[in-house]
């Protein structure tokens, strides 16, 4: 049985996290605190969300307000979305904000 | 009106694990009649309209219905409250808005059947077809 819960693992640097799991309007909080960090973030941000299943606007909201946060310091790069995560991404309109949508495919 | 051959399941408004109930119990009765790609589109659809009962409708359940129709599943989320679509707002952040999109993005068709105070009972339809 695959374990869906929503998990984060920031990296040492606090320039970067693991997703994984699903991400939803009833963990947002949860999410939202464990990514706190990373809105100070001096640079670019990047998160692995390559074993992340599900996302949905409430995910989408915490992403857009982490790149507004760090807009003048740095990108947000979002690595290893998979085929559906990255098309919501898509059209959820964040690559318009200047978000960096790197698929599961690409180096 | 639901056939006797739909799939149903009530949820407590209140419940911690209602759209992972939700998403699990729609990927399964839908999955064998839709390609993966679109039970994860119908699943975000399904989520966005149930986080709407929750923060919203002030309901205490939520009713999901799947239903299958040659190669469309048609799920209808119901809860006895009241739909809250708030207006455009310049706050920087329009989140609702975000999802009622997100949610007609994923799908063929869907409607939204509004409960008032006057008359509570918000059902929202879902349609996704496989060509």
């Amino acid at each position: 049985m695959v374990d869906d819960a929503f998990r984060v693992e920031l990296s040492d640097d606090l320039d970067g996290a693991r997703l994984s799991g699903e991400l939803d309007l009833l963990v947002y909080e949860k999410a939202d605190v464990a990514l706190s960090p990373l809105f100070e973030a001096p640079g670019d941000v990047t998160l692995d969300v390559s074993d992340l299943t599900f996302i949905d606007s409430s995910g989408i909201r915490l992403f857009v307000r982490l790149e507004r946060a760090i807009r003048d310091r740095g990108v947000l790069h979002l690595r290893g979305a998979s085929p559906h995560i990255a098309r919501v991404f898509e059209v959820a309109g964040l690559p318009d904000l200047g978000i960096v949508v790197e698929g599961a495919g690409d180096a | 009106m639901h056939e006797p051959s739909d799939a149903v399941q009530t949820y407590p408004a209140e419940s911690t694990s209602l759209l992972a109930d939700v998403r699990r119990f729609v990927a399964t009765e839908s999955g064998p009649y839709l390609e993966q790609p679109s039970v994860h589109d119908l699943v975000l659809a399904v989520t966005e309209a149930c986080a709407n009962s929750i923060r919203h409708s002030g309901s205490d359940e939520v009713r999901v219905t799947v239903a299958v129709n040659g190669s469309c599943v048609e799920i209808t989320v119901e809860d006895d409250g009241v739909y809250r679509m708030s207006l455009p707002v310049n706050d920087g952040d329009p989140g609702s808005h975000r999802g009622m999109y997100l949610m007609a993005a994923m799908v063929d068709d869907f409607s939204v059947h509004r409960g008032t105070a006057a008359h509570a009972g918000t059902t929202v339809r879902l349609l996704k077809c496989e060509s």
